[in-house]
C-alpha cells in the first residue's frame, strides 16, 4: 500500500500566492493564519508542518487537506538552481575578487549545491 | 523598518528560541527553528584547494553566504576558518537578511559586509543582526554596571570590536554617564540642603 504525505511545495505555493494577493510578508502572514513564522520559513524549506500546523494551514486556505496530500513513492519536486549560473556574473563584475577568488567560490558553491540537495532528498 | 522596530523584532526572534533580552544568542538554534541548514566550508566536499584559499590567503574574502536554492528554500554557508564569535556574528547577519524577507539572488559576506545587497538593506540587516546577538537594553544594563568592552563581548560571545561598537552605537555608554552625573549632581544638591 502506497504511503501518503504532505505536499510541502504545494503547500507553500498555495500560501505564497495567498501572500502575494495580501501583499504582505511572510512573517505577516503567519500572525494572520496564526501560526509561527518559523513554522512557514520550515515550510519553505521544504521541512512538513505538524499536524496541527497543517490543519490550521489548510483551513485557513479554506481548502480541503486531500488537495495537499500526495502519495509517498511520487518524486519529490526538488528544482534544478542554477546557482552557479546566476552567481557567475555576480562574482565577475566585482573588481574586489580576483580570478582565483572567483574560481574557488564556484567550486564551493557547487559542492555547497551537492550537500543541500542530497540532505533534502535524505530529509 | 526603523530602529525601534529592529529591536522589537530582534526580542521577538530572540524569545522564539527562549532567550531573553540579557541572555546568549544562539544564531544556530535559530537557523535550526527556522528550517535554515546551515553548512560550513571545511565539511564540503569541495576542492581541497578551495577550502585551503579560504582559510589562508583569501580568508577575509568569505565569511559566509546566504544562497537560494531556487524552489523558496535557502541554506547559509560559513567561512568555519573563522574565529567562533565572527561565525555567530555572520550567521546573525544572514538570519537577519532572511527574516526581512530581502530580496536577493544570492548573498556573499566578506570582511566588508554582504557584496551583493542594496544598502538600505545591508544597514538593516547589520543593525538586527547586531540587535540580536547584544540587544540595546543588555549594553544599557552593562553600561549602568560599567562593565568593560572586553567583559561585554565575553557575556554575549561576540567580538570586542562588536561589542565596543554596540556600547556606543546603541546610546548606552553616554546614557549610562548621563545618568551617572545627573545622580552625581542631585546627591550633591542634597548634600548643600543638609548642610547647616
Amino acid at each position: 500500500m502506497a504511503t501518503t504525505k504532505i505536499d510541502v511545495p504545494g503547500l507553500a505555493a498555495a500560501l505564497d500566492a495567498q501572500r502575494e494577493s495580501l501583499d504582505i510578508s511572510w512573517r505577516q502572514l503567519a500572525k494572520e493564519v496564526g501560526v509561527s513564522p518559523s513554522l512557514l520559513s520550515r515550510l519553505r524549506n521544504g521541512l512538513r508542518p505538524d499536524a496541527d500546523g497543517f490543519a490550521t494551514l489548510v483551513t485557513w486556505l479554506g481548502q480541503p487537506a486531500e488537495t495537499f496530500i500526495v502519495r509517498g513513492d511520487s518524486d519529490w519536486p526538488v528544482q534544478e538552481p542554477e546557482l552557479v549560473a546566476q552567481l557567475a556574473p555576480l562574482l565577475r563584475a566585482r573588481s574586489d575578487l580576483s580570478e582565483d577568488d572567483v574560481a574557488h567560490i564556484e567550486d564551493v558553491i557547487q559542492a555547497l549545491v551537492r550537500r543541500a540537495k542530497a540532505q533534502r532528498i535524505q530529509a | 523598518m526603523n530602529k525601534q522596530h529592529l529591536k522589537s523584532l530582534a526580542l521577538e526572534l530572540r524569545a522564539e528560541i527562549s532567550v531573553d533580552p540579557y541572555g546568549v544568542f544562539d544564531p544556530y538554534a535559530l537557523a535550526e527553528l527556522y528550517g535554515v541548514p546551515v553548512f560550513q566550508i571545511g565539511d564540503l566536499d569541495c576542492s581541497p584547494a578551495a577550502r585551503a584559499h579560504f582559510a589562508g590567503p583569501a580568508v577575509s574574502v568569505f565569511s559566509g553566504a546566504l544562497v537560494p536554492m531556487g524552489d523558496g528554500a535557502t541554506v547559509i554557508l560559513e567561512n568555519d576558518a573563522h574565529a567562533h564569535e565572527r561565525r555567530r556574528a555572520t550567521i546573525s547577519h544572514e538570519l537577519a537578511h532572511l527574516v526581512l524577507e530581502h530580496d536577493f539572488d544570492a548573498r556573499l559576506v566578506s570582511d566588508r559586509g554582504c557584496r551583493v545587497a542594496k544598502g538600505h538593506q545591508e544597514q538593516e540587516a547589520s543593525e538586527l543582526g547586531a540587535e540580536l546577538l547584544l540587544p540595546a537594553a543588555a549594553a544599557l544594563a552593562h553600561a549602568r554596571r560599567d562593565s568593560s568592552n572586553e567583559d561585554v563581548a565575553d557575556a554575549f560571545r561576540v567580538s570586542v570590536a562588536l561589542a565596543t561598537w554596540r556600547m556606543n552605537s546603541t546610546g548606552a555608554r553616554k546614557r549610562a554617564q548621563r545618568e551617572r552625573e545627573k545622580r552625581a549632581s542631585s546627591g550633591l544638591a542634597a548634600d548643600l540642603r543638609v548642610t547647616p
